[in-house]
């Protein structure tokens, strides 16, 4: 087999006759080709984001609830250092409301990546 | 001056709302300071995110002080209860709006990702937050309604110590 050299400004690069240019060869790359391999990497994909997303979920969940439990701990019971406390918790409700909130938002993304694994499974397009 | 003293603010809901407002206004400067520093962003561009986090305590904080007032009358419990679930559920849902709304208005988060975000962190958080809130209320109304509890500083705080009905 013979290589034909290509001058490039970093060297000499050397390619095999009858490749394509690289514009051509970028475009078939793009479209890969719809086998098993390609099906069970969607499948993997999807179950890892989906994991994610229950993972962020679960989390998200945890915050809300530690936001409800500050809340009711520094404001059910009226105490000395009123209306501190509870102006304490209501921010540390807020904060971790809010932690929560963006923990839901990239659950929300992991789970729309869990769904392109699936198509990619089903119909081999991402 | 002695007016608008913090010791008073279980005797007025203006007292209440003066401090509790005021406070946590200038709490929220301290986040505000660091948002600015870390994605470089001006005043002018941080006071839509700085209101929308005011508002869920603008919110609960009168609520609180009603919820209070209505266990010093001997409402019931369960009443109350309901009420402190609702007004914590108002308060997360106000505070997961002000922060997919934030991350819109300093361009962090794609509009129409965030919509999908704010759906699932209000259909997450309600429950927890009016479940969870609802029977901590009640099962703390409910000592402090029969003597159980120790009550000293409410009875101090003026009413009747959250008689039961």
């Amino acid at each position: 087999m013979t290589y034909s050299a290509v001058c490039a400004s970093d060297g000499v690069r050397f390619r095999r006759p009858g490749i394509a240019p690289n514009n051509v060869q970028q475009k078939s790359q793009q479209k890969k080709p719809c086998n098993t391999a390609t099906r069970i990497a969607g499948a993997l994909k999807a179950l890892q984001a989906a994991g994610d997303a229950g993972g962020s979920f679960t989390l998200a969940g945890v915050h809300f609830g530690a936001a409800g439990l500050l809340v009711g701990a520094g404001c059910l019971d009226p105490s000395p250092f009123e209306p501190a406390t509870c102006i304490a918790a209501g921010f540390g409700g807020a904060s971790l409301t809010a932690g929560g909130g963006v923990l839901t938002g990239l659950g929300v993304y992991q789970a729309k990546e869990s769904i392109s694994g699936i198509k990619q499974a089903i119909t081999c397009e991402e | 001056m002695k007016r608008l003293s913090i010791s008073r603010s279980r005797e007025s809901i203006w007292i209440w709302l003066f401090w509790g407002i005021g406070v946590y206004l200038a709490l929220e400067l301290g986040p505000c300071l660091i948002a600015a520093r870390v994605f470089n962003m001006t005043a002018g561009e941080l006071a839509g995110p700085y209101l929308a986090f005011a508002v869920p305590w603008v919110i609960l904080a009168p609520l609180i002080w009603w919820l209070r007032k209505g266990e010093e009358r001997g409402a019931s419990p369960k009443r109350l209860a309901r009420g402190w679930g609702l007004g914590m559920a108002i308060f997360g849902v106000a505070t997961v709006v002000a922060v997919f709304y934030s991350g819109v208005a300093l361009r962090l988060v794609d509009p129409t990702d965030a919509i999908g975000g704010l759906i699932a962190a209000v259909l997450l958080s309600v429950p927890i937050f009016y479940f969870g809130m609802y029977h901590m209320a009640l099962k703390r109304i409910s000592l402090r309604a029969a003597g159980k509890l120790d009550g000293s500083a409410l009875n101090k705080g003026g009413g009747g110590g959250g008689a039961p009905d």
